[in-house]
């Protein structure tokens, strides 16, 4: 026994160790700053080349940094960009959580930083960001965007992709049973019984969508909401949320779970389980973001090629179909130490050429109309441009800086309906008097 | 005279001595707990760098915070039961190693394994076992005909919970068992070989000479399982992070969500107070009662 002990003890001095070792890796970046250029300390001007830190999102799965900032750099050879990397979207609290902890914190390591669009208002009103309105040319792109980056009337934000909720279908599933593409709800229910019915398929689910206690859940409830005609803030930035639209989007959501169509694991799905059962083939309607479109299509990891199609969310009876806006966009820290380039940077990444590469490599939706003029762009997704008008029609979550903690609330409370441990009305009334008092701080 | 001063001298050098630990701890220990304290009568946010002292808002806030309510009776529930889940199958586990079978020392060792483990890795290898589509554990199951379809069972807010036990009695079990063991193989054999003579019957044996002896070694395992299950995080954070609806949340996981996805560090901070206060009560009572198990051994 005693030697066990002792085994075990110089077992957690080795731990501590291995994490006192791990814990120094986080600290360098340092190292690259500001390196004087021998050509320019020749010439004797103030050219001096700069290193700037970016922290962007990946791609859903795809690197494309790296030769966007291979390009930038040649043409830009008085400044270097040190890439640091962060999870994809699906991760975004981690992701938010990290960049209000280096921001806070003061420190100048971070110029350029992707964000999502939700929280603009929070980073803006904390002054973490740079205004951008001298360096971007606004006619250039859509106005819908332009307004949920401005923060109390300044641009926060260079803007980069505008994504949203939308409908896939089996369009082979559809023409077989000559089903239309719903429009509203029932539709959506009705078609999506009556095919699994006819299929026999007990894999086979009606409608898959995000019912995981995340930030996603928030972005479909808020498309069920809108498209039965309610809200969760006004533009007073006061609580709306008690109305029967709410315990109308908050009873069907509820009711795809208990009448079948939709599986009960999905109150554990986020965006890529859902997918990866879609793209499996086992699913009639699926609802997520434009990435799975170029998901879908790819012979080597989808089941369904050819066979899907894409619409515009349902919407209740009388009501108009809602699609949440996502996406994310570039900001420049405050505290960087090298603006003009970090501004530049950001000018680059959001120019008419490298939207094009987003939107052809990762069908991301460009928030440059012109874009969408591309012919080849036309051809290989042609879903961007008929669709344009979904990405233009989004709605935005609340426009808050406090929009974090709504969101927790919605998560947990809509979470808690889903699972049938809290009463629709109740959770209604509940979130009702936690946005007020959340608002009211 | 010469005496004294050698004495005052020797405290001297005694108190440089403990001088730096004195100053490590102060500065890892008091200064954060302080600090927290501190925090918690502000409205201090990452978000503004002005903070106003608001007393005891945050405690007021904090007793109508439904999922504060949630999280709280979660935290006691866990506690309560998976200590008592371990302390009953390591007392079991304990038994069976005290017997002299062979191989005992590769049983022992293995027994260890779980407890080895690196608790974020066991949490995600317990995510693939319970999962829903491909997991072992509704496959057998569904094999022993004990459910007929494959359950959810982290997604249910019902079973979730449990779920989280089991995986936290599956790692820690290990650690009571091995305390336990420890204590019963330093009873002395003379003491069971009088119990033979006297023809006492071998369920009397435990119930009368090994629960008793290895009683006190027991609180102690408890005390330090509970006090470490009590500020429970890593498990539920990769297991479940919390849900669904709040069902595994508990008062660490529901703190750092405060603090560090919506940025109230002082309503956080309040949260941690609350939390290290009940800790604190939690280890008086099992303390006093770990004093009053050695009292009545020693004979009071």
């Amino acid at each position: 026994m005693k030697s066990l002990g002792k085994r075990l003890v110089g077992g957690m001095a080795a731990a501590a160790v291995a994490a006192a070792v791990l814990g120094g890796c986080g600290q360098k970046g340092e190292t690259g700053d500001a390196v004087q250029s021998a050509s320019a300390s020749q010439s004797g001007g103030a050219e001096e080349k700069v290193t700037i830190r970016f922290t962007g999102i990946k791609t859903f799965g795809e690197d494309s940094w790296t030769e966007l900032v291979k390009e930038f750099e040649a043409q830009n050879p008085d400044i270097e960009v040190d890439v640091h990397q962060l999870p994809p979207p699906s991760m975004s609290t981690e992701i938010h959580q990290y960049l209000v902890t280096a921001l806070s914190s003061g420190e100048a390591d971070i110029d350029v930083f992707t964000g999502d669009v939700v929280w603009v208002p929070e980073f803006a009103s904390a002054g973490w960001t740079e205004p951008m309105d001298a360096y971007v040319e606004k006619d250039q792109y859509y106005p819908g965007v332009i307004e949920a980056l401005t923060y109390q009337g300044q641009l926060a934000a260079m803007p980069w992709y505008v994504d949203g909720g939308m409908l896939y279908y089996r369009k082979d599933l559809l023409e077989k049973y000559g089903q239309a593409v719903p429009q509203t709800w029932d539709e959506l229910v009705k078609t999506a019984q009556f095919i699994v019915e006819k299929e026999q398929n007990p894999k086979l689910h009606g409608f898959l969508w995000q019912g995981k206690q995340a930030e996603v859940l928030v972005c479909d409830f808020v498309e069920f909401l809108t498209s039965a005609g309610g809200a969760v803030v006004d533009e007073n930035e006061e609580s709306v949320i008690d109305s029967p639209a709410t315990e109308k989007a908050l009873a069907f959501m509820k009711s795809t779970l208990d009448s079948g169509i939709s599986p009960k694991s999905l109150l554990s799905y986020d965006e890529e389980p859902s997918r990866t059962i879609f793209t499996d083939g086992n699913a009639v309607f699926l609802r997520n973001w434009s990435y799975v479109w170029n998901v879908a299509q790819d012979e080597a990891g989808s089941k369904v090629a050819g066979k899907v199609g894409v619409a515009p969310l349902p919407a209740f009876e009388g009501g108009k179909s809602a699609s949440t806006m996502g996406g994310y966009q570039f900001m420049v820290a405050q505290n960087s130490k090298h603006k003009e380039a970090a501004v530049k940077f950001a000018q680059f990444l959001s120019s008419k050429e490298s939207q094009l590469y987003f939107a052809k490599k990762m069908a991301f939706s460009p928030t440059r109309p012109s874009v969408l003029e591309d012919e080849d762009l036309k051809r290989n997704a042609p879903f961007l441009t008929e669709l344009s008008e979904v990405f233009n029609g989004t709605v935005a979550r609340p426009i808050t800086p406090k929009y974090p903690q709504i969101s927790l609330k919605l998560q947990a409370a809509v979470s808690a309906v889903l699972s049938g441990s809290l009463h629709v009305d109740r959770a209604t009334k509940q979130l009702d008097e936690e946005i007020r008092a959340i608002l009211n701080q | 005279m010469t005496n004294s001063r050698r004495q005052r001298k020797s405290a001297l050098i005694g108190y440089l001595f403990i001088a730096p630990s004195i100053a490590i701890l102060a500065a890892v220990g008091f200064y954060p707990v302080l600090k927290t304290l501190s925090l918690s009568f502000y409205d201090a946010s990452f978000l503004d760098s002005a903070s106003r002292f608001i007393g005891l808002d945050n405690y007021k806030r904090l007793l109508n915070d439904v999922w504060f309510k949630i999280s709280y009776r979660n935290t006691w529930g866990f506690t309560a039961l998976s200590v008592a889940l371990e302390t009953a199958i390591g007392l079991g586990i304990a038994v069976l190693l005290d017997k002299n079978i062979s191989g005992r020392k590769w049983v022992r060792a293995s027994v260890l394994i779980p407890w080895a483990i690196p608790t974020v890795i066991s949490a995600s290898m317990w995510q693939w076992l319970f999962n829903a589509d491909f997991g072992l554990i509704n496959y057998l199951l569904e094999r022993l005909g004990v459910i007929s379809s494959s359950h959810n069972w982290l997604a249910d807010s019902g079973s979730a919970m449990w779920a989280v036990i089991v995986a936290d009695v599956w790692k820690t079990t290990p650690f009571m068992a091995l305390i336990v063991l420890a204590a019963m193989q330093t009873i002395p054999e003379d003491i069971y070989e009088a119990a033979d003579i006297d023809g006492v019957r071998p369920g009397q044996r435990f119930m009368r000479i090994t629960l008793p002896m290895v009683f006190p070694a027991l609180l102690t395992a408890f005390l330090l399982r509970a006090l470490d299950a009590f500020r429970v995080f890593d498990l539920v954070y990769v297991l479940t992070g919390g849900g669904p609806a709040n069902s595994t949340e508990v008062l660490s996981s529901y703190a750092y969500k405060t603090i560090f996805s919506s940025a109230q560090v002082g309503y956080g901070a309040a949260m941690a107070t609350v939390m290290a206060l009940s800790v604190l009560v939690l280890a008086l009572v099992l303390q006093m009662l770990q004093r009053r198990a050695y009292a009545r051994i020693e004979g009071r």
